[in-house]
């Protein structure tokens, strides 16, 4: 089966600065990858590029086996961004957020689906609201709801809990995980929250300066740095990928 | 064209709801009396400006040329053509010679998040974003001929100050994207940053001093020659019947191909468009937040503390301090004693070498001393927001500090207060020295010069402090439409409480200088038999002072009542 995301050789530079470097990794359906890796590794920037939101410079991106390079439209039909702010225009309505996704994306008949979606985010109340009169839980359901509108099979996430509450966070991991498992979605999400990784992803990518310093499913990765102890955790695996295992006491 | 048809209708349905919905925003807060009052306020005032019936045959004649109106009234078109077409010319150049960082395409927050992961292409992109910019040339080509209708010769006079005008203002607008997008591509071609803009100077310097040697020469058909391009976006202003038709093909020609322009460059803006929305989101916040504006794409560090805050301090006190850090990092103490340094030992020296060229730049820099005093009056009290209007929407959190509403508004006041008379009393030493000199001679025009300065110096500070009520008082008494000024919102209402801010605030400066001339005048009376000239001048400029600060100390005082009853997040929902 092919991946849900190929990527091969996948570089952005910026003037002399290299933000990512030769990065190669693929995602398959119903798996959750988890990009980690200290500030500035990169992981906002290789969510953007293989998003199609900004152009990589070198490297080969393929969503659900289109080339984002050479066919951008057909590509990022089949994906969503979702930033780590919600990002709303200011005079659109709830219901008409999901109204302009669904024309965006040619979503035919997609009352049905925005009604579903609104009563699965508890957003059915606040149709006829504007962003500035909802909390940012609540404005964060909405980027998601429109986001799902028009199905998509491959989903990025930059720091999907900031500014959650414990109720958000718990249904945000639902999500997530019904999204993986029930749709078979291929999830792409970045987070400094390592206990969130370890709770929904399948695998983990471990990025520092640009640079992959692990990637594999969970248990490998784990074992990769486990250097023979038992039930590490993946914090302790995060310090030691990125060497700062010394500046943390052990406990 | 197909494939672009559901996309753009998908950005027609964001733009209509989008206007729709503020204009029910707008529409919703009019239920309070006093916002109807404001807009009645604007409303009247346009009518009154604009559109009452015709009463000066003066305003007819000289607008009419400019705007579209009966030209041939007006004598000597080929040189307002002339004229036009260099000013268009220049507007040109301008944006390859100050192109500044900008990528040319500029999206909202929202527009990247929403548009740039969505399935459309480069070109689509940049579809929507030139319509827009044709479609908001519209408006603002609606508006001109709106206003202008007044001095139109009916209505085809009008229709043709409409089209003119967005024909024109589109190719401006779609001059400036595609000449940033050109530059940006030469920049990610390796070429030199300095480089262009020494070109885009180079070649902006010769035409202006082309343009110029040839008016002085009075070769003007060599200067027809160089406008004629300008020429042909301007005639259709002055032209009339069949020959407008013909006048407006070359414009029409101009927009159409700057639009291909655009289109054809293979340029990646998404980069250079989200760190500038990026950018513009942050600016957004610090102007909410009331603090500067100027940002780059590196963040500024943290403003060094005017002086150390002690735990004895009173609140008024504290609250300068904390504002004052948000005022420009250049306004400060040192900065200040060294422009005073510099004005009173520049213009000393000035006054003692009143020869030529001397004497001209002395009087140059009175005139502009007085004038920038003139525009710190007006407008200083606008732009230094650091005071109440920041800390808004801190409001609930400042009341439940344990001190009295007129404390917190009187310490909010003080940075800038200090802050713009500080300035001002640069401007009063420039328009002084360089301009009370020539009338009175000998040693009494240094001392009169001197009481001047003290006499404005004195009188600066609590006139400051009125002015700077007015601005305050309107985001007190009206939170929604600060919020909305704040937030850089568009349109009549806001457009009506700016004119509204304005007018108020010269009419409070007005009836706050009643009392206090009366006062003045009561005290020369008194005076007049004390036989010295100095006593009189001081002891009323002390009494117009003190009648001054009586009137801020009650305005503080009724501001503070209102501040403490304040629910902002009723007002401004």
């Amino acid at each position: 089966m092919p991946a849900m995301l190929e990527v091969n050789g996948f570089s952005k530079v910026y003037g002399d600065f290299h933000a990512v470097s030769n990065l190669s990794f693929s995602v398959q359906a119903g798996e959750v990858l988890g990009l980690v890796g200290p500030n500035g590794a990169g992981k906002t920037t290789t969510l953007r590029c293989l998003s199609g939101i900004i152009p990589a410079s070198a490297g080969s991106i393929q969503i659900g086996g289109v080339e984002l390079v050479d066919d951008p439209v057909a590509a990022k039909r089949q994906m969503a961004f979702f930033p780590d702010e919600p990002r709303l225009f200011e005079h659109l309505t709830v219901a008409q957020h999901l109204q302009f996704s669904a024309k965006l994306y040619q979503v035919s008949h997609y009352q049905e689906r925005a009604e579903r979606l609104l009563q699965e985010l508890e957003l059915q109340d606040k149709t006829k609201q504007l962003p500035a009169e909802l909390s940012r839980g609540m404005k964060q359901k909405l980027v998601i709801a429109c986001g799902l509108m028009h199905s998509p099979r491959v989903l990025f996430f930059d720091e999907p809990l900031t500014g959650l509450d414990p109720l958000g966070i718990r249904r945000m991991k639902q999500t997530m995980l019904r999204l993986a498992r029930d749709e078979g979605c291929a999830i792409i999400l970045s987070s400094h929250l390592l206990s969130l990784l370890e709770e929904v992803c399948s695998h983990v990518l471990i990025m520092q300066k640009g640079l992959l310093l692990a990637h594999g499913s969970l248990a490998e990765v784990v074992s990769q740095f486990s250097q023979g102890e038992a039930q590490v955790s993946l914090e302790e695996v995060f310090m030691r990928a990125t060497g700062n295992a010394g500046e943390v006491p052990h406990g | 064209m197909a494939e672009l048809r559901p996309v753009l209708q998908a950005l027609w349905y964001l733009a209509l709801t989008s206007t729709k919905n503020f204009a029910w925003q707008t529409l919703k807060r009019l239920k309070q009396p006093r916002y109807v009052l404001g807009l009645a306020f604007a409303i009247g005032y346009f009518w009154l400006v604009f559109f009452r019936q015709r009463t000066s045959k003066f305003y007819e004649t000289a607008l009419g040329g400019l705007t579209g109106g009966d030209v041939s009234a007006v004598p000597g078109d080929s040189m307002v053509l002339l004229f036009a077409a260099a000013a268009v010319m220049l507007l040109l150049l301008l944006q390859w010679i100050i192109p500044g960082d900008k990528p040319g395409l500029k999206f909202s927050e929202a527009e990247v998040a929403f548009l740039f992961s969505a399935p459309l292409a480069r070109r689509h992109l940049l579809h929507y974003k030139l319509m827009q910019s044709l479609l908001l040339s519209l408006f603002s080509a609606l508006l001109v001929a709106l206003l202008s209708s007044r001095f139109a010769n009916g209505l085809g006079s009008t229709l043709r100050t409409l089209v003119a005008w967005w024909l024109l203002s589109s190719v401006l607008s779609l001059h400036n994207i595609a000449a940033a997008l050109t530059l940006n591509k030469y920049a990610t071609l390796g070429t030199h940053k300095a480089f262009r803009r020494f070109l885009g100077l180079a070649l902006g310097l010769a035409f202006v001093a082309a343009l110029f040697w040839l008016t002085l020469q009075g070769k003007t058909a060599w200067l027809e020659v160089l406008l004629f391009p300008g020429t042909l976006l301007v005639k259709p202003f002055l032209a009339s019947g069949s020959s407008l038709l013909v006048a407006l093909l070359p414009l029409l020609l101009a927009v159409a191909l700057h639009y291909w322009w655009v289109l054809r460059m293979e340029t990646p803006f998404e980069e250079a468009s989200i760190a500038l929305a990026t950018l513009q989101a942050e600016r957004l916040k610090r102007f909410k937040e009331g603090k500067s504006l100027r940002l780059t794409s590196t963040q500024q560090s943290g403003r060094k503390e005017p002086f150390t805050l002690r735990s004895w301090m009173p609140i008024e006190l504290a609250l300068y301090w904390k504002n004052i850090m948000q005022a420009p990092a250049y306004l400060n103490r040192y900065s200040w004693l060294a422009f005073v340094v510099l004005a009173v030992v520049g213009m000393q020296w000035l006054l003692h070498h009143q020869e030529a060229p001397f004497d001209k730049v002395l009087r140059m820099l009175g005139v502009v001393g007085f004038l920038l005093l003139f525009y710190l009056f007006m407008f200083g009290p606008l732009l230094a927001r650091f005071d109440l209007r920041m800390d808004l929407s801190n409001a609930d959190l400042l009341r439940t500090w344990p001190h009295p509403g007129w404390r917190i508004v009187l310490g909010s006041l003080l940075a800038p207060i200090v802050v713009l008379s500080s300035l001002g009393l640069v401007f009063i030493v420039l328009g002084t020295f360089g301009t009370v000199h020539r009338e009175v001679p000998g040693l009494f025009a240094d001392g009169l010069r001197w009481a001047v300065i003290a006499t404005a110096s004195l009188l600066l500070l609590p006139l400051v402090a009125l002015q700077l009520l007015m601005p305050n008082v309107m985001a007190l008494y009206f939170p929604a439409w600060a919020q909305a000024q704040r937030q850089r919102q568009r349109g009549f209402e806001v457009m009506g409480l700016q004119l509204f801010l304005m007018v108020g605030q010269a009419l409070l400066l007005v009836l706050s200088l009643l009392p206090a001339l009366l006062c003045a005048g009561v005290t020369v009376f008194l005076l007049q038999w004390s036989g010295s000239v100095v006593v009189t001048w001081g002891v009323t400029v002390l009494v117009v002072a003190a009648v001054l600060v009586l009137e801020v100390l009650y305005g503080i005082y009724l501001l503070g009542e209102r501040f403490e009853q304040l629910d902002i997040a009723s007002e401004i929902r």
